[in-house]
């Protein structure tokens, strides 16, 4: 364990010293200011805003930061300078999604509360939008960081428009297609961990979504992480580096 | 006794490609160079030892372990020929991790880094991001990690790559004191000098197959379908060259300006000696008789020369 906590100490130091997870944390924020205009100026300050930060700038930041990292660590093969150490190679697997959990986690966090922020101030709060919406953003971080780190190991040459392709598929494309198919979705189980209802244009993008509960949404988002991080775990044991 | 590091037939494909060909040997403590051209096998046969690639065939034992095992890795440090690191960090910070990942505690971690980078030469410039490393820094980093848990088994892929002749020099030195600590270390390279001045203990690589095993004259020994060649120098060489042109074990007689003869033989050892006392029986003065063929460069050519051969 102390080896996946170094790991993750390190992925950690690196991401707060690359400029590109700087530039990537910005786009959390940007549904919070743009939430925060919308109820200034009278309107809903979560129903756009929320789905944006859910459906859209939280795999733009993860996927890179995550999946770009790590797959760039295969192909450049440094991960040889972890697996010739007396640990098992899903260590450094391990190593890499808690560390990624949290550095994408301490950002999402922070961004879902400024949003939540942003809507209380603006008059349209319910007081248990404050802790829900960044909580879920939380666990939407930890979930999409997971999801990378298996897809990053699975398909290192391009792991970001693989992730971002399967996104795709699993938010939009097989939603759009049956309703009841929205359970597949991850940000859909986000929207109902934080309590916050899709808005029109959201349903009109992805269809009517089937009602769903808070332990549904965490079990679908378990699976979402488990498959490829499964997937990936088997993969690394044996794969030729 | 069974060897630190043993191949029991080992061949590897890239799919189509063959990597290494139903290699066996065994390797004993010390420094051996790992010696072939580009592409001939040497980096494939390091990445069985760490496990990094799984032989398609055969298998891979250290310690009379198979590998790959988290114990071997204890008692394993490579350095690969990439020359990239976790650039953000710095080269303490990286060394420093890498130990911890080895199970030393923080502390205990960070005083090893400093320590090992110390070694090889790094003080200064431990505390700067590996980013703004040059050439010769990266490999001694490279090297530095893979000491820094002071391994009994330690496998350098190319580690001169990129180094001026004093940098070069300085890591020869590093090499040879890490194997005076009785340390196996395997050092891999397509340059025949590096490895002569480090070690006359070789393994020869060539297409994916072991050519050679062994000290570098037991080697030229094995090639006894090849000529080896004298160079002698006297005064009157068309004098000694007619006498020696009855021998049976010559093969061939050159000559190389004014007072240069130069002998190919078939019996190297009746050569050395027959050579002195014809020359003493003509009244010829003998200046020296050296061989060409007494470096890696002449063993390797001839045996690259008969694998090609053999293959045509």
């Amino acid at each position: 364990m102390s080896a996946a906590l170094s790991i993750a100490r390190v992925s950690i130091l690196r991401a707060v010293r690359r400029p590109s997870s700087w530039w990537l944390s910005a786009l959390a924020f940007l549904p919070a200011a743009l939430g925060g205009w919308l109820g200034a100026t009278g309107y809903d300050a979560l129903s756009v805003p929320a789905p944006l930060l859910v459906y859209v700038a939280a795999p733009l930041l993860v996927v890179p930061w995550v999946a770009g990292v790590l797959g760039e660590a295969f192909e450049r093969r440094t991960v040889i300078y972890w697996f010739v150490r007396p640990m098992a190679r899903p260590t450094a697997l391990l190593g890499e999604w808690l560390g990624a959990a949290a550095a994408v986690g301490t950002v999402l966090l922070l961004g879902g509360a400024m949003l939540a922020v942003a809507n209380a101030l603006t008059g349209n709060a319910a007081i248990s939008s404050l802790a829900r919406l960044p909580l879920a953003m939380l666990a939407e971080a930890v979930a999409l960081a997971g999801f990378s780190v298996g897809v990053a190991t699975l398909a290192p040459k391009h792991p970001v428009s693989v992730a971002i392709g399967a996104l795709a598929v699993t938010e939009v494309a097989l939603p759009s297609l049956w309703g009841p198919l929205q359970v597949v979705s991850l940000s859909r189980q986000v929207l109902i961990l934080a309590g916050v209802d899709a808005s029109p244009l959201l349903h009109s993008l992805v269809g009517e979504a089937p009602s769903s509960s808070v332990g549904i949404a965490l079990l679908v988002m378990a699976l979402f992480v488990a498959i490829p991080l499964g997937l990936a775990v088997r993969t690394v044991i044996d794969r030729d580096l | 006794m069974s060897a630190v590091l043993e191949f029991v037939g080992v061949s590897k494909w890239y799919g189509a490609v063959l990597g290494l060909r139903d290699v066996s040997l065994q390797i004993n403590p010390g420094i051996t160079g790992l010696l072939g051209p580009n592409g001939a096998g040497k980096s494939t046969l390091l990445k069985c030892m760490t496990g990094e690639v799984q032989p398609s065939r055969g298998e891979v034992r250290m310690f009379g372990r198979r590998v790959p095992a988290p114990e071997v890795f204890r008692k394993l440090g490579y350095a690969p020929e990439i020359e990239v690191f976790f650039e953000e960090l710095t080269g303490r910070e990286f060394v420093a991790h890498l130990a911890e990942i080895s199970g030393f505690g923080r502390d205990e971690a960070d005083r090893r880094a400093a320590a090992v980078l110390q070694r090889v030469g790094l003080e200064s410039a431990m505390n700067r991001r590996v980013s703004t490393y040059s050439k010769g820094m990266r490999q001694r980093t490279k090297l530095a990690q893979a000491i820094l848990h002071e391994p009994e088994v330690v496998l350098l892929d190319e580690p001169m790559t990129g180094l001026d002749p004093l940098g070069r020099a300085q890591m020869v030195a590093l090499i040879q004191s890490i194997g005076a600590e009785g340390r196996t270390v395997i050092v891999s390279s397509h340059i025949l000098d590096e490895v002569e001045v480090m070690t006359r203990e070789i393994v020869v690589l060539y297409q994916g197959q072991l050519l050679a095993q062994g000290d570098l004259h037991a080697i030229r020994g094995l090639i006894d379908r090849h000529p080896h060649h004298l160079a002698l120098r006297t005064p009157k060489p068309r004098e000694l060259a007619a006498a020696l042109a009855n021998e049976a074990f010559v093969v061939a007689l050159r000559f190389d300006g004014d007072d240069k003869l130069m002998v190919e033989t078939r019996d190297p050892d009746r050569c050395y000696s027959a050579v002195p006392r014809i020359a003493k029986e003509l009244g010829l003065p003998l200046l020296s008789l050296t061989s060409p063929d007494d470096n890696l460069g002449a063993v390797f050519r001839y045996l690259t020369m008969g694998a090609r051969g053999g293959a045509a």
